[in-house]
This record gives structure tokens, sequence and C-alpha cells, in this order.
């Protein structure tokens, strides 16, 4: 069983794809677990997930951002398996560096693809 | 300044000779009573003719400065030999009477040893006439003597008075430089320079200026302040009269937590606004310098007061077009925080296009039943997108909300009109002499009238006249012509026409506009905001030319009008 942090806000748009592709093509075998605060993540477990996909934008009362959590993560949870950003903006690269995000990290743009979503899990 | 100080010479000529000519009349007052004890009647002649005397010096005086002298010599030889009349001897007393307008004359007249000989005359003749012993003649000498002091008073006096011209020309000249306007408070530095400077030095430490609307705030002031309270504001006197002012002594103003006695305020009140109060920090000075502290800053304050008034204005109408621009920056933010929005309430569209493409390859029956129960699922989420996508889109659409809508008009005279054209001409650096206006007989400007939207009319103007400046090829005009239904503009420039094609038929093809409105934004907007104003718009070339017609239908004052 892989365990998958899904830190989004707006997680009833995607979920049909996430689950989809959960049932469809890996026979359910990906636990999901969904958060759409930051101040909902237990960061001291948070090395025990095999995948994080990160929302850039998350909730209004979330205490940090996307950006926010990625650095969290980069400076006290350096171990993390795997780490996917979500988000619709085109230039999250740039953006990234700019906000002092070090690490280049996988993205995946919305409207999210299922055919993305598939190919990350099978890595 | 060379003219300003000339006249200044001229009023003090004619400031000092007043007092000499008042000072004759007294001291022949003073004989008269004295040494010749005439009666009352006598003395009311007297002083009727002395009265007549000081006022045609005054009248004189106004005709000149090369009429003044020899008239007033004439003037003064009359009222001379009036007053020998009426003391009826000849004494070293009337001597010395008849001698004073001859020495006056010369101690005021333009001569470059005149001051000296004002001074240096009597105390020579005085030194001499007391080391000889001739003691009785020492008090015919004095009455020069006071004729010096007067010279020399005057001398004084003109001199603080070019100081005041002086700092009056630097604070005319200060505020047209661009970064005095923005730091207004450094002119305090060159009024308290100025003042320390000799002849009778005035030494302040500081000024500072409060505006007083409903209560009183810091507007500026020549050094900084951190914290500041008054103490009671209740002991602050009424407003004074418009150009009128009024001077507190022992301001009760605590500055960066420090409380002086020495504050003294001048309150200046402006006609339909509110009340300055410059507080001046001078320490402790005595009577006269106080006097002299009061009568030259009134009418330094009293200045300022009004620029300070101008400039508080204009920040003002600034703050309403910041408010303004807020507004539309609200709402370019609020389509871009729609656009994030769409993408997300697409994820379903998108995800349903996957499961298609999947079910239409996949041969297993039992995966493609569960295929379809997501489609299903699916579906019942895009619908629901669908309907948020689709009232977000109609906020952004309903054009109450949109910034840019100028559907309501107001009535402007033909000047302000062509006053709005002429300001958006000379922005854009164009030549005065290509505007013609052609108006009817009887038009003065202000009884003829046009409806249209201030803002919408400057971005027509603005786009327009722009564009001009930036492509026009040869000449450009424009001609404003007053027919009797309409105001017409008539803009035409010449223009390369390889590079414009298409660009007149997109403006008048209603077909097309939405298509065009990709590729010609400001022709787009032109013709929005006319339509929205209701004002017929109209674009045409030539081979040469390319035109732009505005049309507004003319309204004169004794028709009813009404705003749209």
């Amino acid at each position: 069983m892989k365990k998958v942090l899904i830190i989004e806000d707006e997680y009833q748009e995607v979920r049909i794809a996430f689950e989809y592709v959960n049932e469809m093509y890996f026979s359910s075998e990906l636990d999901y677990m969904v958060v759409a605060k930051s101040q909902e993540i237990s960061f001291c477990e948070i090395e025990n997930y095999d995948f994080i996909f990160v929302d850039i934008k998350l909730a209004k009362r979330t205490n940090l951002d996307g950006y926010g959590i990625l650095r969290e993560i980069e400076k006290n949870y350096p171990n993390v398996k795997r780490l996917i950003v979500l988000t619709g903006n085109n230039k999250i690269k740039e953006t990234m560096k700019e906000r002092g995000i070090k690490k280049e990290y996988q993205v995946i743009t919305k409207p999210i693809d299922i055919n993305d979503l598939r190919e990350v899990f099978k890595e | 300044m060379i003219g300003k100080l000339y006249a200044l010479s001229e009023t003090r000529g004619h400031f000092i000779a007043q007092i000499f000519r008042v000072y004759m009349g007294l001291y022949g007052l003073g004989l008269l009573a004295i040494y010749q004890n005439i009666c009352l009647t006598m003395l009311a002649i007297y002083l009727l003719v002395c009265c007549v005397y000081i006022f045609l010096s005054f009248k004189v005086m106004a005709l000149g400065v090369k009429t003044l002298q020899w008239s007033s010599l004439i003037a003064d030889t009359l009222f001379v030999d009036f007053f020998a009349y009426l003391y009826g001897c000849f004494d070293t007393y009337s001597l010395t009477f008849a001698l004073l307008p001859i020495f006056g004359n010369v101690c005021l007249s333009d001569l470059h040893f005149s001051k000296y000989i004002a001074i240096t005359v009597p105390v020579s003749l005085y030194i001499i006439l007391s080391l000889v012993g001739y003691v009785g003649f020492i008090s015919l000498i004095s009455p020069f003597l006071i004729v010096g002091i007067i010279v020399l008073f005057g001398e004084v006096h003109a001199k603080f008075q070019s100081k005041i011209l002086l700092i009056s020309e630097r604070m005319d000249s200060f505020f047209t430089s661009k970064e005095n306007l923005l730091n207004s408070y450094r002119i305090y530095d060159d009024i308290i320079h100025a003042l320390r400077c000799k002849p009778l030095p005035i030494s302040i430490n500081a000024i500072y200026c409060f505006l007083n609307i409903d209560r009183l705030y810091l507007y500026n002031g020549s050094e900084y302040v951190w914290s500041y309270r008054f103490e009671n504001e209740n002991t602050f006197h009424d407003e004074p009269s418009v150009d009128g002012i009024i001077v507190q002594k022992n301001i009760p103003l605590v500055l960066n937590d420090q409380r002086k006695n020495t504050f003294r305020g001048y309150n200046i009140s402006i006609e339909n606004g509110p009340t300055y109060m410059f507080v001046v920090d001078a320490g402790n000075v005595g009577v006269v310098t106080r006097l002299l502290m009061d009568i030259t800053l009134q009418t330094f304050f009293k200045k300022l007061a009004k620029l300070y008034e101008s400039e508080r204005l204009q920040r003002n109408l600034e703050s309403d077009r910041m408010t303004s621009l807020s507004e539309k920056a609200n709402y370019v933010n609020a389509a871009v925080s729609s656009m994030h929005f769409m993408r997300n309430k697409l994820s379903p569209m998108k995800t349903l296009f996957s499961i298609i493409d999947d079910l239409k390859s996949e041969t297993d029956e039992d995966r493609k039943a569960k295929m379809q129960e997501y489609i299903y699922r699916d579906i019942d989420k895009m619908r629901d997108s669908f309907n948020l996508m689709i009232n977000r889109a109609n906020l952004l659409l309903d054009k109450s909300d949109t910034p840019f809508v100028y559907k309501t008009t107001q009535k402007f005279t033909l000047k302000e009109l062509f006053t709005e054209i002429r300001r958006s001409w000379q922005d854009y650096r164009l030549e005065e002499s290509t505007i013609n206006i052609d108006l009817q007989k009887n038009t003065v400007g202000d009884n003829c009238n046009v409806f249209y939207n201030r803002e919408g009319m400057g971005l027509v103007l603005d786009n327009w006249i722009s564009n001009i400046s930036k492509y026009h090829v040869g000449s450009y005009s424009l001609e404003l012509v007053e027919n009797e239904q309409n105001v017409i503009l008539k803009f035409a420039n010449g223009y390369d026409s390889s590079k414009s094609i298409g660009f007149v038929g997109c403006y008048s093809n209603d077909d097309r506009a939405e298509i065009n409105k990709n590729r010609w934004h400001g022709l787009a907007n032109i013709k929005d905001f006319l339509d929205q104003m209701n004002i017929q718009g109209e674009i045409s070339n030539d081979k040469d030319n390319i035109y732009l017609t505005i049309t507004l239908t003319k309204i004169v004052d004794d028709e009813e009008g009404a705003d749209n």
C-alpha cells in the first residue's frame, strides 16, 4: 500500500481523477490522506508518505501557503520521498525560485490530467 | 529685480519724506507756540495749511521721483514763507526753519553721499560749536540732527524692506521647482536664514505649520516632528477674518516630548477653507524683535498659507484619482482571480475526456462498467462547476461593476471642452498653430454647452492625440467648428497607409466589432466610449490623411438642457 498525502483545499474538483486512477490503474492500493490547510499536516509523519501533492494556493485560513509548506519541508524534512506541485500557474518554476524554493519539483498544472497522475504513481 | 528695488527706493523716499514734512510741521508749530505765542485762530490756520502741505506733498510724490524733488522744494519754500509770515520776525529759529527744507531735500535725494551728509554735517557742527564754545547755536543744530536721525531710520527701514523683498522673491521662485513642490517645508530654512542676516537680525530656531480642520494637524515644519500634542486646544482663538491674522503667544505645544514657553502662533484663515497656524520658536526675544518678527512673518505666512491650501487641494484631487485607480485595479485583480477559478473548475471536464478516451479503448466489460460509473459521477460534478463558472463570468461582465463605463454625462461649456483638448494637445507637444477654431458670431464660449463624460472624453482625446503624436506622417491639424446644432471636432493627420490596412474599416464595421477589439484595442475603446456617451464619432481616410470627426450636440444656455 502506498501512502499519498494530498494538500489541496479544492479536492472536490480533482477527487474523481484521483479515485479513478487509484481504482482503475492501481487496484485501490493508494491510501489517500487529504488536508486543506497547513495546520492539519502532521509534519512529523511527512517523511512516511510515498507521494506528497502540494497545491500552491490553498485555503484562505491556512497558516502556510504552498510555498511556505515547501520551504518548511526543505528546511526540516529533507528526506521526503516524492513531492509534486499542483498549480494553475504556467510560470511556476520561476516563481518558486523567487520565493526561495531551492529544489526543482515535478509540476502538474490544472486542470489535472489523469494521465499525468498515472505517470507520477507509476514511477 | 532692479526695477522692484528702484520702486522700493521711491517708496522709501516717499515714506521718509512724509515723516520729514510732518516733523517740519510740528517743529514750526512748536516754534510758533513757544516763541511767538500766537493766538489760537492763527494756530488753527497754521495746522490747516500744514495738512494741505503734507497732503499735496503726498500727491506730488505719486507723480514720480524726478518730479518729486523740484516740486517738493517749491512746496517747501511756500510753506517756509507762510511760516515766516506767521512768525513775523527774523531770528536764528526762523533761519533754521528756512534751511531745513534745503537740508532735508539734499539728505532725502538719491545722491550717493546724501545719507552721510544727514549725520556728519550736524554732528560735525555740533562738535565744533561745542569745542568753540558757541553753546547758543547747539540748540539750533538739533533740528538738523533730528533730520539726520529720520534719514538714518529711513535707511535701516529700507534695508529691512529689501530683506523682506528678497525673501518674498525667493518664495515666489521656490515653488516653481518640482523638487521644492514635493518638499515645501524647505522654504522655512530660507526664511530663517534670511531673517538672521543684518540689519535687524531676527533669530528664529524653527517654524512649524498646523492645519486646523476640526482639530490641529501637523502640516510640516523646519524640524522633523516625531510626536506632538497641544495641551489645551481650547485656548485657541476663533478663526481670524479672511486675509486677517491673529497672533498668539505661548502656544501650549509639546513637540517631540518637549514643552517650550516661547512658541508664538500666527493664525491665518483661508476663504472657504481651513485655518493655518504657523508656530514659531524664537526663544526669548525682546519687545522690539518680537514686533519686527510679527510684522515680517505675517507677510510670508499669509502667502504660505495660500500655497499650502492649494497644495492640499491638489493632494485631495490626487487622492480621488488614486481611489478611482484602485477600483480599476480591483477589477483587474478580480478578473485574474476568476481565471484561476475557471482553471480549477475545468478539472472535471478534463477528467471526463480522459475517462472517455480510456472507455473507447477498453475491452474488459467490468472495467468499462466501472468507467461509466465514474463518467456519471463526473458529469454531476461538471454540472456544478459549469454553473459556478457562468456565475463568475456574469459578475465580471456585468457592466455596472466594470470601471470603464461612461454613460453618465455632464454639461460642459465649449471653453471647458476646448481647454481639455488643448491640454492634451500640449501634453503631446503638438503645435498650437495647427488648431483652427470656427465659432458662430455670438458665441463667447460660456453660453454654448455640450454633454460628455469627463473621464471618457479625456481617454478618447488622449488615445487619438497620442496616436497623432506617435504615428503622424507629415502634417496634422485640429478644427473645432460650431454650427447651428453641433460642435464638431475634426482631427486630421498624414499617415503611412501601408501600416494601417483595415484600420479605418474596422472602426465603422459593427459586424466585426468584437473581433476587431483584439487587434485595434485603442480604436475599440474610442468607439466604445463615444457610443456610451451617445456621441457620434467617425473615422475616414483618403490617400494622404486619416480623419476622426466627433460631433457633439450643442445646447445654448437659453435653451432647456438636461443631464443624462
